[in-house]
């Protein structure tokens, strides 16, 4: 039937019977785009630019000799792992924790997924801010309730000093940004859960840690596998905090994640090329991390 | 056995009611420390200790909503604000500027997306998953590698700096994600719909027209919203792209914190001013957020 009256249309319809006209436009520019992108990074790692002439002199392998010798860039990466490890961790067993107590909840399940989502919506920069005020070592509220309880010396505040609370700093802002954003999926998909399996080890006597482990975790799996790389990709790309609270310092990059490094050789030190160069390394690792992440974790989307 | 249980299950109870709502203070309270510097007097922003009382003032609103000349606010808030930061603080051009850019670029996104939904929704081909698979990976690469390109052209032909240059690059960023959760809602349209209005007569374009926006617009709606969100927040690109004349709300407030003193009492209200739209906005779509979030894969 369907196949009868999709024929009789084509006849007199033929362009929009296609799926052509409706996807290739977009898919085109948008292809057109993300390649243009990838080759003109291509071509920034072997030149440099200069701003004296506004050329663009050919460098050979340059660029990345200078990469494979640069300290700072091996820095980076080693804090962005640190960064993306430490955060995708906690968020990750602090989210299931609260979803699950969310999800074992009656009343006011609504009313806690309406204050959990508040975090995540706020723009990075005003949450960077906040954080930046609290965190201040002379008029910060957390700064003073960690002063009073001897948990923190004025000569070693968190945002300043040598640096060793920095990083932990910045990623509590990530955590507390970004946990509820998987608090809200996991919450989700455990609604979603089939109520069968459930019912069926309650009968079996299956005690709480059972249920969990040998049902609820491999029911979740590929939203947790999801939401794992939804974070990751965030984590890995974070920009703002450092930007607003910390420069990358306070001393010798202890806070200096990839994509700010970057930033700052790129547009800071006005060196497109090198900027290039690792910019495409970032660019096909994550690349290539998010594709095995995809294939291995069968994420359909 | 069955008191004993019925406590064990209250205590139960308690303790997770209890964790949630230490959980929620966590969430709220950098919010409400927002809120209330943003009206607390001076005075009480500059203290080493907390307070938590104090008489409300909107001076620090008057300062980023009215252009006013600095001497005033000097006078009004007896702070440490000097003359040449006269008008630095006045956000409502920059204001503007972020919803200008991002209702411009989230209609355009969602207007040109929806073709692409339907196709991608209605219509089977071999490279379907390819083409899909494509777009999203758009989505995975790190800003700032997109940026150093988008940098550099608009540069050479003269789209630094302007609306329509933002405008363009948030189309680019967010087109995949409207793409992908777009198809999810129209997926979600028994396909009998699109057969019977052909059945009528009507082609697929009308069909497109007539059966599927009206059936899916709260679905389009909220994906316009998130996209606007989206957009509204977005820092780094506008950071990289703009100077003066299209400066948007995020940059403008990063250049807040100086060297010589920071005003926390204007960072705050200008905070506020730009967290409130996106809260209103977040709490009437929460229902399709989840579905949203992941791209459309979870539909909450």
């Amino acid at each position: 039937m369907r196949g009868f009256a999709l024929k009789s249309v084509r006849k007199s319809r033929i362009s929009l019977e296609s799926y052509r006209p409706w996807v290739l436009p977009v898919t085109i520019v948008v292809m057109a785009l993300a390649f243009g992108i990838l080759f003109f990074l291509i071509y920034l790692s072997f030149v440099e630019f200069d701003p004296v002439t506004k050329a663009f002199p050919f460098q050979a392998a340059g660029n990345w000799l200078t990469l494979i010798g640069d300290g700072r860039a091996l820095n980076a990466l080693t804090v962005t792992a640190k960064y993306t490890i430490g955060c995708l961790v906690i968020e990750f067993f602090l989210g299931l924790g609260i979803a699950l107590a969310v999800n074992s909840v009656t009343k006011g399940q609504s009313l806690f997924r309406s204050i959990y989502i508040l975090p995540m919506m706020m723009a990075p920069v005003v949450t960077a801010l906040i954080f930046q005020l609290m965190y201040h070592s002379q008029w910060g509220v957390v700064s003073y309730y960690l002063y009073q309880s001897g948990l923190l010396t004025r000569q070693e505040p968190l945002l300043g000093g040598t640096g060793v609370y920095a990083l932990p700093a910045i990623m509590s802002v990530d955590i507390w940004q970004w946990t509820p954003f998987v608090v809200i999926i996991l919450f989700a998909g455990l609604h979603a859960l089939p109520q069968a399996p459930f019912r069926a080890a309650r009968v079996d006597g299956a005690s709480a840690w059972q249920t969990f482990r040998f049902i609820t975790v491999p029911l979740l799996k590929p939203i947790i596998a999801l939401v794992m790389l939804l974070r990751f990709i965030d984590l890995f790309r974070t920009f703002d905090y450092v930007y607003v609270m910390t420069a990358g310092g306070p001393t010798g990059g202890v806070t200096e994640l990839i994509s700010f490094y970057a930033f700052k050789v790129a547009f800071g030190f006005v060196k497109w090329g090198y900027g290039g160069t690792i910019l495409l390394l970032i660019l096909v690792a994550i690349l290539i991390i998010c594709n095995v992440i995809v294939s291995y974790a069968k994420i359909k989307f | 056995m069955g008191i004993e249980t019925d406590m064990n299950s209250n205590v139960k109870k308690g303790v997770t009611y209890a964790i949630l709502i230490v959980y929620s203070i966590f969430c709220l309270f950098p919010i409400y420390w927002l809120a209330s510097t943003s009206l607390k007097p001076f005075t009480t922003i500059f203290t080493a200790t907390p307070t938590y009382l104090f008489p409300i003032d909107t001076v620090w609103y008057q300062a980023i909503l009215t252009y006013i000349p600095s001497w005033k606010i000097e006078l009004a808030t007896t702070g440490a604000i000097t003359a040449e930061s006269g008008g630095w603080y006045y956000i409502v051009p920059y204001l503007i500027n972020s919803a200008i850019i991002a209702t411009a670029a989230t209609l355009i996104t969602v207007f040109i997306a929806a073709f692409a939904a339907y196709g991608f929704s209605r219509f089977d081909f071999k490279s379907k998953q390819t083409f899909q698979f494509m777009l999203l990976s758009t989505r995975f690469a790190p800003p700032i590698a997109i940026l150093l390109p988008f940098f550099i052209i608009y540069s050479h032909i003269g789209l630094r700096d302007t609306l329509q240059g933002l405008v363009l690059l948030y189309t680019f960023f967010n087109m995949s994600i409207a793409v992908l959760l777009m198809k999810s809602f129209i997926d979600d349209i028994p396909k009998d719909y699109d057969e019977s209005s052909i059945l009528d007569g009507a082609g697929r374009f009308q069909t497109f027209i007539r059966v599927i926006l009206p059936t899916a617009r709260y679905g389009f709606a909220a994906t316009a919203i998130l996209i606007f969100i989206f957009n509204w927040n977005e820092f780094i690109a506008a950071l990289i792209l703009t100077f003066l004349h299209a400066r948007t709300l995020p940059v403008a407030m990063s250049t807040f914190v100086t060297a010589y003193g920071t005003e926390w009492g204007m960072i705050s209200a200008a905070g506020i001013v730009a967290i409130l739209p996106v809260f209103i906005f977040a709490l009437l779509t929460q229902r399709y957020l989840v579905r949203g979030l992941t791209f459309g894969t979870v539909k909450g």
